[in-house]
């Protein structure tokens, strides 16, 4: 497909999902994924975030090749970590704000040997900002920061679950 | 559902086609004070002295700080959240949209976006070629002559140059469908500056063969006219690619035409125009004043773009026997004078647009055979002197609404509603409106059949008619 437009949710709530919990007063989506791309090396792309008669704003974009690896399974979650941001001139430290940052925590299940690929992408990432997505219906789940702790909790003949912990930025 | 991780591709300026996010001010050398803001590359810095000579940026540089990215470039500092140790929320914005084109990049399956304020997002692969609309096998044809792609031998072997006649022309597609014209007397004739094959509109055509399965999707056609995409099928078998039947085209010369099965999204179908345009097709149809015969027969197109028509004041046969249409849209009619059988035979129009006709003054046989038609607009009439046959055979048209004809000039309307489906309120509608037209002079007849009979209310307009001079014949006999 060339072009994907996709018209930025609103107020409607998810159904089953935490975000509504913790963000109640937010009603417009501030996250946006897609992972059905399919644009060939070297083409020219266009992206256009558009809020009309407002100010349109993103923080990051973020793109490249999305490797996927096993089932996310229910135990997933969400925390948050409201973080103060200071700043120190001289003897004075003054506030400047404060902002929220998450720490998400996936389970996921990897079978038919799948560890090893997964743990050579983690050992990539470590130090290192990537995008992470849970299920599609789980907006919550889509985090952007930096691998924080990755831990095999179970292991049997060749089927692991690994509890994955992502700082967002 | 699988746990999806991107490790993002670092975009940096060199991947930065163009923008539509201004750059700060960039820091030159002088004299700055307390809480300037200069901008170094990708970066800002603010003066934290309360005067500075200094160069940010630098090792040495202890009155400016780093104020983080550029507006431009903080979607792409890969941060949207803070500690201590980093500049907090850096965020692009702009009033309405923001609009990056970036290349240089690797293959793509993913993009996320965080820390929006947005209404929607688009994301758009950019053509560089019309040829990429082919790269997947798609069928169709491409052509745009040149000294290349026309030739005077129906075996392409022989360029063509100024003044010859192309028997011809190079499809340009990759799918082999080459345009030909055995007959000498037929071949249009290859100009320069810009380089396009004009046509006499008498008989000149180039024929492809549409192969099995035909074409279902978008055609582009640049003239010297103008310029507009057009919803198609076209049947396998031989198409004319210039006059249909050599006779009517929008226009007397093709500069390029792209023919895609499968339809064209509105960004493909602006960029091949564009396209065109730049190699000398005329943009719009603004300046045609005559639409004559302009999409006469072609029975191929589905949908018809909203050109501009502004300039037009004769339109007849314009769109005759366009009868692959199901809509019109409202183009600019407001100059138009002549609409002699403009419309006559779409018979697939299951609806017509309420568009300016306040200047025409001949809709004879306008809307004839347009069988699919239900209802009609309450269009302006008041210029209006002849409507003989204007709706004749609209054998579906049930509903005229009233006062249609309250101000029309003329009382010409000769078989103007026979073969109709009209209901008894729509014949009383337009009984009444010729009343309170209070044409008594000049032609006066009019004619009804099929539908519905008057009522008391149509034959006491019928009266009113008859004792100002009218011939009046309706269903019913009245």
């Amino acid at each position: 497909m060339r072009q994907i437009t996709y018209n930025i949710q609103d107020a409607t709530p998810y159904e089953g999902s935490f975000f509504r919990w913790f963000f109640a007063p937010q009603s417009l989506e501030r996250t946006h994924a897609n992972f059905d791309l399919n644009i060939p090396a070297g083409k020219k792309v266009r992206v256009t975030i558009t809020n009309t008669g407002s100010t349109a704003a993103v923080s990051t974009i973020a793109m490249g090749l999305a490797d996927a690896y096993g089932v996310v399974e229910v135990a997933s979650t969400r925390g948050l970590r409201s973080r103060s941001v200071k700043k120190t001139e001289g003897t004075l430290t003054s506030l400047l704000r404060r902002t929220p940052a998450s720490r998400v925590g996936y389970r996921v299940h990897l079978d038919s040997y799948t560890a090893d690929p997964f743990w050579r992408t983690i050992n990539d990432l470590d130090g290192v900002a990537a995008v992470f997505a849970g299920p599609d219906d789980n907006p919550e789940f889509l985090a952007y920061g930096f691998v924080s702790s990755c831990q095999t909790v179970a292991d049997v003949r060749g089927i692991t679950k690994v509890q994955l912990e992502v700082e967002t930025l | 559902m699988t746990l999806r991780i991107i490790e993002p591709f670092a975009i940096t300026e060199t991947n930065i086609d163009s923008t539509n996010v201004a750059l700060e001010t960039a820091w030159t050398a002088g004299t700055y004070t307390l809480g300037t803001v200069r901008r170094v590359g990708e970066r800002l810095f603010e003066v934290s002295a309360a005067s500075t000579t200094q160069q940010p940026g630098l090792a040495g540089s202890t009155e400016w700080f780093d104020a983080g990215p550029a507006n431009r470039y903080a979607a792409f500092d890969l941060q949207f959240g803070a500690d201590k140790f980093r500049v907090v929320e850096t965020i692009t914005e702009r009033a309405d949209s923001i609009t990056y084109t970036l290349e240089g990049l690797p293959r793509l399956s993913a993009m996320a976006f965080f820390g929006l304020r947005a209404e929607t997002i688009e994301i758009t692969i950019l053509l560089e070629s019309p040829l990429e609309l082919f790269e997947n096998g798609e069928q169709g044809v491409f052509f745009e002559p040149s000294t290349a792609t026309a030739f005077t031998d129906t075996s392409r072997t022989a360029a063509a140059s100024p003044g010859n006649g192309v028997a011809g022309l190079s499809d340009l597609s990759g799918r082999g469908n080459h345009a030909a014209q055995a007959t000498a007397a037929a071949r249009p004739a290859y100009q320069t500056t810009p380089d396009r094959i004009t046509i006499d509109k008498v008989d000149d055509r180039m024929i492809i063969t549409v192969p099995s399965g035909g074409f279902a999707g978008t055609m582009v056609l640049a003239t010297n006219h103008g310029t507009a995409s057009y919803g198609v099928t076209i049947p396998a078998g031989p198409y004319d690619i210039g006059g249909r039947g050599g006779l009517y085209f929008p226009g007397s010369a093709i500069v390029g035409q792209l023919i895609r099965n499968g339809e064209l999204i509105k960004y493909e179908r602006e960029y091949v125009e564009a396209y065109f345009i730049g190699k000398g097709a005329t943009a719009s149809y603004g300046a045609v004043t005559s639409f004559a015969d302009f999409w006469r027969d072609w029975t191929e197109i589905t949908s018809f773009p909203l050109i501009d028509t502004s300039a037009g004041t004769n339109f007849v046969l314009a769109w005759q026997n366009c009868s692959g249409l199901t809509s019109f849209p409202l183009i600019n009619t407001a100059s138009g004078t002549n609409f002699v059988g403009a419309w006559l035979g779409c018979s697939g129009l299951t609806s017509f647009p309420l568009i300016d006709m306040s200047s025409g003054t001949n809709f004879s046989f306008t809307w004839r055979f347009c069988s699919s038609l239900t209802s009609f607009p309450l269009i302006n009439t008041t210029s209006g002197t002849v409507f003989n046959f204007a709706w004749d055979g609209c054998t579906s048209l049930a509903n005229i609404p009233a006062g249609m004809f309250n101000g029309a000039s003329g009382g010409s309307f000769a078989s103007a509603f026979t073969n109709t489906a009209l209901t008894q309120t729509s014949i009383d509608n337009i009984l009444v409106s010729l009343v309170i037209s209070g044409i008594s002079a000049g032609t006066r007849v009019f004619d009804q059949s099929g539908g519905s009979a008057p009522s008391s209310t149509g034959t006491n307009a019928i009266d009113t008619l008859r004792s100002r001079g009218w011939t009046v014949t309706v269903t019913g006999g009245y």
